[in-house]
């Protein structure tokens, strides 16, 4: 019964980490770009 | 000598079509329902007649060329190119019965435009169209960014080894499962989890910023279509700029750059492999060309002072340039206000990025960050060989899922299709150009169309001539089925007329 409710659960809780990993992955790779951007513009100006 | 097609190549084609365009039937009892719903009774009969016609088509091509025969590589091309053309055409027919289009070519252009995700349109008066139509509109687009084919694949087409031929022929070449059909089913999961989840967010941001409940859902589930599949259809005629809401282009944001991420790549995470995030190189070509364009962006907009400060900047400047480099399209800007306050170099670094585009295996469009991440990696093996001793053997890699060394085959595939690209591009410029369209502005929007994006500078509109019309519905197609399926299907006529 365990196991078996465990197979069930499992791969629901993969998507739901594997959507929380990408929207936090895009959060900080997109701070990351335009906090580069601003100040590579910055520069240039 | 080309040798002529079969009687045998005809029947396949004509079956497997049939069925892709009884599929696109199916799809309308959607809409269909929505216009029962709310009483809207002459739309109701538009998308029965549409139902009819796509019904009387699909089944007449699957009783006339019935065959159990499996596909060939060049039937399975062929069947991809054909079949979304006789979708449009088909499609198009609840468009144009609904009266708010010109002519039957500007339904097409919508249909075509909705199925490849690009999101330009010639529709008018979209402030005031049915909510059924404009279900229909969302959902083409959300059913075109996961790929016709992979619908037929996933409901109505069974088991066949030739499946995959048919699928590589939609411009996606990735097994996310060993098989072709579970890897459809793969993707609709993906697409399916991400619709329940986007939709209710912005649902909720809607009723917050003042709309009712119904229309608060019909707005967050049309706006999730729109931007899951980075299609760029919004149900207003000011687009995003509608809302008002930074908390709407914020979560919009993230769900378009979900949505143009690789569905390989989706299920690598879900599937417990999360530090691909982060090592994959489209995701990573991805980061650097998004940088790289939106400093050009922030340096056209500081040096002209179309903004106050940098939060403006960010806002109107950042949104702009990723829904660009996704090919999304969605604008919370009116289009002129790209020519008259941008300027050249802002407008061209969105092109550039338009150009790029996102993934493959996407609902995206463009060149794609994996052909490009190719050519840099084979330009700099050549770098290094060129410095290394000549006895030197240099080996480069990339990482896409898995690692892979990079081979010749992979550099003149991307090659390939990027040069594709660069000739749809110039062709379309070029029209724009003679039609007597300034330079930059007919650039902007012929990139947009060939790599499926939908921002526009105001060049596409119902006035444009009706080749370019023609011209940009060819490019949207192009730009979408990435050149193979094409050239299968021109080979395949070029055959059963002057082969022997």
């Amino acid at each position: 019964m365990k196991l078996k409710k465990r197979h069930f659960n499992k791969p629901y809780r993969d998507y739901a980490l594997g959507m929380a990993t990408e929207v936090l992955a895009i959060l900080i790779l997109m701070v990351i770009a335009v906090i580069i951007a601003f100040v590579v513009a910055s520069w240039c100006r | 000598m080309i040798p002529r097609p079969r009687l045998a190549d005809f029947k396949v084609i004509g079956f497997y079509s049939g069925k892709i365009v009884f599929g696109v039937g199916l799809l309308m009892v959607v809409p269909l329902v929505v216009a029962l719903l709310f009483r809207e009774w002459n739309p109701a009969l538009d998308f029965l007649i549409g139902m009819f016609s796509c019904f009387s088509v699909g089944l007449l091509l699957q009783i006339v060329c019935f065959t159990r025969r499996d596909l060939t590589w060049m039937q399975g091309l062929v069947i991809a190119s054909f079949s979304w053309l006789l979708a449009v055409v088909l499609g198009a027919m609840p468009h144009y019965l609904s009266g708010h289009f010109g002519c039957y070519l500007d339904s097409c252009f919508d249909l075509m435009s909705g199925y490849t995700t690009t999101g330009l349109y010639l529709l008018q008066d979209l402030d005031h169209i049915s909510h059924s139509l404009n279900t229909w509109r969302h959902l083409l687009t959300y059913a075109g960014g996961q790929g016709i084919i992979v619908i037929a694949l996933t409901f109505l087409i069974r088991g066949t080894a030739g499946a995959f031929k048919m699928y590589v022929g939609e411009g996606k070449e990735e097994k996310l499962l060993p098989n072709v059909i579970q890897t459809a089913r793969a993707i609709w999961l993906v697409s399916l989890v991400y619709l329940g989840v986007g939709s209710l967010v912005l649902w909720v941001i809607a009723v917050r910023e003042g709309m009712s409940l119904v229309r608060g859902f019909l707005h967050g589930v049309w706006v999730f279509m729109g931007t899951w599949s980075t299609g760029g259809f919004a149900p207003q005629s000011y687009n995003i700029g509608y809302y008002h809401s930074l908390p709407l282009e914020m979560v919009t944001m993230i769900i378009f750059v979900i949505g143009s991420f690789n569905f390989a790549l989706h299920w690598a995470i879900w599937t417990g492999n999360r530090r691909e995030i982060y090592r994959n190189i489209e995701v990573v070509s991805f980061f650097l060309t998004v940088m790289m364009t939106f400093t050009l962006v922030v340096v056209g907009l500081m040096r002209l002072g179309t903004y106050p400060d940098l939060m403006a900047i960010f806002r109107k400047g950042f949104y702009h340039l990723v829904s660009g480099h996704t090919t999304t399209g969605f604008m919370t800007i009116y289009s002129r206000e790209l020519v008259r306050q941008w300027g050249d170099l802002a407008m061209l670094a969105i092109a550039i990025a338009m150009a790029i585009g996102a993934s493959a295996c996407s609902t995206a469009g463009g060149f794609k960050g994996l052909r490009v991440g190719i050519i840099f990696k084979a330009l700099f093996q050549d770098i290094k060989r060129i410095v290394s001793p000549e006895t030197a053997v240099i080996v480069q890699k990339f990482h896409h899922i898995r690692d892979i060394i990079l081979e010749e085959k992979h550099v003149r595939g991307a090659m390939f299709i990027v040069l594709s690209f660069v000739g749809v591009h110039a062709t379309c410029t070029m029209l724009g150009v003679y039609y007597g369209y300034p330079a930059v502005q007919a650039l902007f929007d012929a990139v947009s169309a060939g790599s499926n994006t939908g921002l526009s500078c105001g060049v596409v509109s119902p006035a444009m001539p009706s080749l370019m019309k023609i011209a940009f519905i060819a490019a949207m197609w192009m730009g979408r089925l990435e050149f193979m399926a094409i050239f299968a299907l021109v080979g395949f006529i070029v055959a059963a007329v002057r082969g022997k």
